[in-house]
């Protein structure tokens, strides 16, 4: 029998001891055994990373939940019904339309998201909030790509990696063991607008808009519309996704939500 | 061995989970389940007419920090039968697992008149879910305006303890807009620690 054993010392994954036996069987087989024990309450960056974001992902879950009941509530009702879901091509991204003053009492409740669907196609997800900050603070966040940035996919850090006529060129990851994804962004500013393209990794070809708009000297409006697929990112994520493709639509807005989130916080400092 | 890999992950997030998990349950600072569900106003749903008209709308609140609450969710969408019909279906939770792909098996424990009390499960790779939910319908008030009114309250399991609160307004006899509002502590979902336990 050879017999080898692998110590994890320190880490991501924790402390622990892997013993690795091969017992011969005949001239061509053997019996392999592994045994283990890996204390992953160690796992430290992993308990930080949910600790931080212990809220959010609170907040994204109870989000995907409820749309996910709600859209099967609405197509086994319908379906009953004997109504056909609607397809159609996907619709390019507009920038939403919305009466101000019919949303003023529920932005002081909260951020708002618009679904735009087709059937069970969802063509775009809008977000609206108002940041008790003045317009010029909470541009000076939106201009920072390495803090937009990684407020753009939450959990993860952006890098600049280069800042020529107006367009900034930025990578992210999340550096979660196993489970990370990577990729670049361009981002783009033009008049109001920030554009910013998914061109490579995970999310490509996703693609997120924003506008800000002063509500007074001391409020600004952010108005985000954005299409993007997580179905490209995490194997658990995927897991998730190909088990109840109605928890992507609220994942989709969950990361929106995030996003205006952290401009309020960082705005705020 | 990625299957291994995938799982030795899975397990430590969820082990890191529960842990955060464990921490927030030293001291809870509320019920997820008495915080009010205001949801969104009949005046204020006419304000979202026009994108109601494209898909769902989402309220996602506000918290108080300081008092360690939870956001409430409120999520309103047309559907395109009548406000009876869908009722009906909501208040059948025992028909869940047939049109929702994360609900596995439903069973009722007890039922009343206006009352039922069932546990739900939902196995998706290595998670493998359970909990009990009490079902509550309201009868709804006289008026052809009136919105039916059913609570399903997450008594406890693995999705932790929270209330959903389901209106159903009549819009036409062909049509009715869904609203369901909802806060749900997952925080208190300890999942690993309970199935370590056992």
């Amino acid at each position: 029998m050879s017999r080898i054993t692998i110590d994890s010392d320190e880490g991501d994954m924790g402390r622990g001891r892997f013993s690795i036996r091969v017992y011969p069987q005949s001239p061509k087989s053997s019996l392999l055994l592994v045994s283990m024990r890996l204390d992953l309450r160690e796992a430290n960056y992993v308990a930080r990373q949910m600790a931080k974001a212990a809220r959010s992902i609170n907040r994204s879950a109870n989000l995907s939940l409820t749309l996910s009941m709600a859209l099967h509530l609405r197509q086994e009702a319908e379906r009953r019904a004997g109504i056909a879901q609607p397809k159609g091509p996907l619709r390019g991204l507009d920038k939403p339309a919305f009466d101000l003053r019919a949303l003023a009492s529920m932005l002081s409740r909260g951020d708002l998201l618009f679904f735009n669907m087709t059937g069970d196609q969802l063509n775009q997800v809008s977000v609206v909030g108002a940041i008790d900050q003045p317009l010029e603070k909470v541009q000076a966040t939106t201009r920072d790509a390495n803090s937009f940035g990684s407020a753009l996919v939450p959990g993860s850090e952006a890098k600049v990696v280069s800042q020529a006529d107006g367009i900034t060129l930025f990578d992210w990851s999340i550096n979660l063991p196993l489970v990370g994804v990577s990729g670049r962004m361009r981002m783009k500013e033009n008049d109001k607008q920030l554009a910013i393209d998914a061109t490579s990794g995970a999310l490509k070809g996703g693609r997120w808009l924003f506008e800000l708009a002063p509500l007074g000297p001391k409020v600004t409006l952010v108005t985000g519309w954005a299409r993007f697929d997580f179905s490209n990112s995490t194997w658990l994520l995927e897991k998730i996704l190909n088990a109840d493709p109605y928890f992507g639509v609220g994942m989709t807005g969950a990361s929106e939500v995030m996003l205006v989130r952290a401009l309020r916080s960082r705005s705020a400092k | 061995m990625s299957h291994l890999i995938r799982l030795v992950t899975a397990l430590a997030v969820f082990l890191a989970a529960a842990q955060v998990q464990a921490e927030s349950r030293k001291a809870p600072a509320y019920d997820a389940r008495r915080d009010r569900l205001e949801g969104i106003s009949k005046v204020e749903l006419a304000g979202l007419a026009p994108q109601l008209d494209q898909g769902p709308v989402a309220l996602v609140e506000f918290a108080n920090m300081d008092a360690d609450q939870l956001p409430a969710i409120n999520v309103a969408m047309r559907v395109g039968v009548s406000a009876d019909q869908l009722t009906k279906l909501i208040a059948d939770p025992g028909n869940y697992p047939k049109f929702m792909p994360t609900v596995d098996s439903v069973e009722v424990l007890a039922r009343s008149d206006n009352a039922i009390v069932y546990e739900w499960s939902f196995d998706l790779a290595v998670l493998h879910l359970r909990g009990r939910n009490t079902m509550t319908i309201y009868k709804t008030a006289p008026g052809k305006d009136s919105a039916s009114r059913i609570t399903i309250d997450s008594d406890e399991g693995d999705m932790g303890r929270g209330r959903f609160s389901i209106r159903v307004y009549p819009q036409s006899p062909k049509s009715s807009l869904l609203l369901v509002s909802m806060r749900l502590d997952l925080r208190e979902a300890n999942y690993v620690a309970h199935h370590d336990r056992q």
